[in-house]
């Protein structure tokens, strides 16, 4: 197991995409996702697609990692696709015809058609964690969430949450990592067995981890005791992104551009 | 002045207090190094001197401050930064310069201002150079170097150090050691907690504690010109301690400020 400098799917090149603000970015896909689901017509479909086509091609991400999201999906493509083209006994004329199940031209298109709107909705919006690290994006959630502070929701301590969380990832990894060396030089054997001896392989290594874990808490709980930390309240913050003309021009066209095309096509 | 009063401390439950009748300070530009074996109570005092404890006898004060005050806590830990023994732990931030940020983005310090501090304290510290690097790519050395400057971003008067080179290796141990000292000539007040005498020889004054109470209060000198005493006190002397006292004992005459090598050479020479 090598533990990976950056986690997560970011993949680090320099492009005009990476360079938007993660707000504008998650603006866009907003307004990306409620076009893609006004539209209602493979006409306007494509539009999309060209649209997330272009982007993937600015931002530089090899299009091998931005479809990679989609392996998952592929038992659910196949069953929309099959779900709107096969017909039980079907009125109108069939282009394939086996006993009394038949695939039908205009389900078919129909079937594309959906299947096509999960395909973009997917590569669209991983293209925001593709081009965003984890860091700049738990940021930009907290200055979203700031006005819901004066509902009393404390933002700054969930997005303190996410950030000690994400700090502490590659450190727990490498620590299971050590653990799971240990463990073998004690004789313990991982890739033995079905998946419940496996699963069970897997008990010695999680009880001293979630130990060592308790531990830290406490150590980092002192730590952010002794360096005055009061919950977000009162806090300063070294990076403040400052929403410049490009995000703002970005955003805005996306909007106006998405919603045009989602209503009219 | 960080003061201890009289302090004595006992952890709930406890059958012995952890601390009893200790009286030590801490001022500007000075190292009180504390030792003595593990629950004799050093790292209790550690915790006591900026308020993460509170004394249940005597009192600790920072600067006049009283730490059991919750009015001026904030006030005291900003004065008094606190780094421990695991690095690791204790970096709260994703990027170095993040991390370093973290104390004065507490107290309120504006963004700009925070800029500064930031790269001032890694500077301090040798880490320039390292603000964008996440600090699971540095070394243990490393690691706790950016809790230091984590600390001193805060500009505090006082350090407390809780065994901060047991976990290193000895290029990292070397490094903090360093850190500490350069803090020391900008007038940082440092109490550091240690189980190497070899780690405070230029000390102002060591206290060794023992079950709680002050086994010895003096000079890292005497202590060193007396290994018999410091064995007593189960604190390991350096090893030229070592040399000298055994040359001493077998007749030769080393002076008591001989502790380097070429030092003792030059006695065993004139002898």
């Amino acid at each position: 197991m090598r533990v990976p400098t950056t986690f997560g799917q970011y993949v680090p090149v320099d492009s005009p995409v990476h360079s938007l603000d993660p707000r504008a970015k998650m603006g866009v896909i907003v307004a990306f996702t409620l076009g893609l689901f006004l539209v209602d017509g493979l006409a306007g479909m494509s539009v999309f697609a060209a649209a997330v086509g272009v982007v993937l091609l600015v931002s530089r991400v090899p299009p091998r990692i931005a479809f990679r999201g989609l392996r998952a999906l592929g038992l659910i493509l196949v069953f929309t696709l099959l779900a709107h083209a096969l017909r039980w006994e079907p009125a109108t004329v069939s282009l394939v015809r086996v006993g009394p199940v038949g695939v039908d031209a205009d389900g078919l298109l129909r079937g594309v058609f959906f299947a096509v709107r999960i395909v973009l909705l997917v590569v669209g919006t991983s293209l925001l964690t593709l081009t965003t690290t984890p860091v700049q994006l738990t940021d930009a959630l907290e200055t979203l969430m700031r006005p819901l502070g004066r509902i009393g929701f404390p933002a700054g301590e969930v997005a303190m949450m996410l950030t000690i969380a994400l700090r502490f990832i590659p450190t727990t990894a490498q620590e299971a990592e050590k653990i799971i060396v240990a463990q073998t030089a004690r004789g313990a054997r991982f890739d033995e067995g079905g998946l419940v001896a496996r699963v069970r392989a897997y008990v010695p290594v999680l009880v001293p981890l979630f130990v060592n874990l308790f531990r830290r808490a406490e150590d980092l709980a002192v730590a952010m005791d002794a360096r005055c930390y009061r919950g977000g309240r009162g806090r300063t913050r070294l990076h403040i992104s400052v929403m410049r003309a490009r995000d703002w021009a970005v955003l805005l066209l996306s909007w106006a551009g998405f919603v045009t095309v989602g209503i009219l096509v | 002045m960080i003061v201890f009063e009289h302090v004595g401390f006992a952890y709930p439950g406890a059958a012995a207090p952890a601390l009893d009748d200790v009286s030590v300070s801490v001022s500007p530009g000075q190292v009180l190094a504390l030792l003595g074996p593990n629950g004799s109570g050093k790292s209790t005092l550690a915790r006591l001197g900026n308020g993460l404890l509170v004394p249940s006898a005597g009192v600790v004060r920072v600067d006049g401050m009283d730490t059991a005050d919750e009015d001026t806590v904030w006030d005291v830990r900003s004065r008094v930064g606190f780094i421990q023994q695991n690095p690791e732990n204790q970096i709260v931030g994703t990027l170095a310069e993040e991390d370093v940020a973290f104390g004065p983005e507490n107290l309120g310090v504006p963004s700009d201002e925070l800029r500064v501090r930031v790269d001032d304290a890694l500077a301090a510290v040798g880490l320039s150079g390292f603000q964008r690097r996440e600090p699971h790519l540095l070394s243990e050395g490393q690691k706790q170097r950016l809790a230091i400057a984590g600390a001193l971003a805060m500009r505090p008067s006082y350090l407390i150090a809780d065994e901060p080179t047991a976990m290193l290796d000895p290029v990292g141990r070397r490094d903090v050691l360093g850190a500490l000292r350069d803090l020391r000539r900008r007038g940082v007040g440092i109490l550091h907690v240690t189980h190497h005498l070899a780690d405070v020889v230029d000390a102002d004054e060591v206290v060794v504690l023992r079950n709680g109470r002050i086994a010895y209060q003096g000079t890292p000198k005497a202590l060193m010109a007396d290994p018999g005493h410091a064995r007593t006190l189960a604190v390991e002397v350096p090893p030229e301690a070592e040399l000298a006292d055994a040359l001493r004992r077998g007749g030769v005459p080393v002076p008591a400020g001989a502790s380097t090598p070429e030092a003792i050479a030059e006695s065993v020479w004139h002898s």
